[in-house]
């Protein structure tokens, strides 16, 4: 069994592999993600009841907490894939990085800007140096950062070794992130959602937002194939199975 | 309180429209900008590979000598 994991691994690890397996799926997750997003946003913003403490501007929720999930999973995904790169230099693992970092920076800055115009209802304010939106702040220039060194050097190795590095160092930032609600006295609400079962929110208002977040998450895994696919068809343009590939298939 | 009043009052959020729609508006613009920034880099990288192998591709070109026609 692991054996059989371990073959598709390698497989799907080496260029054309990876181009025509995960590639395949890009249309199918896209789908399911955006139907399953749009309910959960649709649902979120008309359906749902208002909430007795913040009213009606808490429905910045469906969007504030899929972004913020997906901009730590991202960063999770670019150490995991710094990782692979460092100790097995398969090259699929850099350009998956180069694919999801900018995917995940966007998420980091909609988490930060969705939360300030939700803070200026319920605190008062935009902004605070609050423990949470500060770590926040800081995730968000790691991937300024890993972005900068992933087109720095002009020796593809060095970018993505310097690239890994500063991806695995930064992850010392994600367990601050996730518990600054609990270590530090900050304005932001606790963790509303919860794997092991104290979940705090109603579940009229449950469903939609866990909708949002895993439609979120396909539409994420979508984007980052179909950016890493197009990564490593601009890499190996002169190889012969790129042709073959563009041959068989009917994208413009 | 006719239909009209009642999406009025669900698209005002209670007074928070602003904050509501600005920050959906924000977000999905920013997410549709990244999708559509990958998608023209796919379709120029592809347009561009398509050229160049129908550059390289061997031609059909013309017999070179009379001995090429036999």
């Amino acid at each position: 069994m692991i054996k059989r994991w371990w073959r598709i691994f390698l497989t799907t690890a080496a260029p054309e592999g990876f181009v025509r397996v995960y590639g395949a799926w890009v249309g199918y997750l896209a789908a399911v993600g955006a139907i399953l997003f749009g309910l959960g946003a649709l649902y979120g913003l008309f359906v749902a009841p208002a909430d007795y403490l913040q009213g009606e501007s808490y429905r910045i929720i469906y969007l504030h907490v899929p972004a913020a999930s997906l901009a730590l999973s991202c960063y999770s995904l670019l150490a995991v894939l710094g990782v692979i790169f460092l100790v097995w230099k398969i090259g699929a693992a850099y350009e998956l990085a180069r694919a999801v970092a900018p995917i995940g920076l966007v998420w980091a800055v909609i988490s930060l800007v969705t939360g300030a115009i939700w803070g200026k209802p319920t605190w008062g304010a935009y902004w605070v140096w609050d423990a949470r939106l500060t770590s926040m702040l800081i995730l968000a220039f790691l991937y300024v950062g890993v972005l900068l060194l992933q087109g720095a050097f002009e020796d593809s190795g060095a970018r993505g070794k310097a690239a890994a590095i500063l991806a695995i160092v930064g992850t010392i930032n994600l367990p601050i992130i996730k518990y600054s609600v609990d270590w530090f006295n900050t304005l932001h609400q606790g963790s509303s959602l919860s794997v092991t079962g104290n979940t705090s929110i109603d579940s009229s208002m449950l469903w939609p937002l866990l909708s949002a977040i895993a439609g979120a998450y396909l539409l994420t895994m979508a984007l980052g194939i179909y950016r890493a696919c197009t990564f490593l068809l601009e890499r190996h343009q002169n190889k012969r199975w790129v042709g073959r590939y563009l041959n068989q298939s009917e994208e413009v | 309180m006719t239909v009209i009043d009642l999406v009025a009052a669900k698209l005002t959020f209670d007074g928070h429209f602003a904050y509501v729609w600005s920050a959906w508006f924000i977000g999905l613009f920013m997410l549709i900008g990244l999708v559509l920034a990958s998608r023209m880099k796919r379709k120029k990288l592809l347009k561009q590979i398509r050229f160049d192998q129908l550059i390289n591709q061997p031609s059909i070109s013309a017999p070179q000598s009379d001995e090429e026609i036999t």
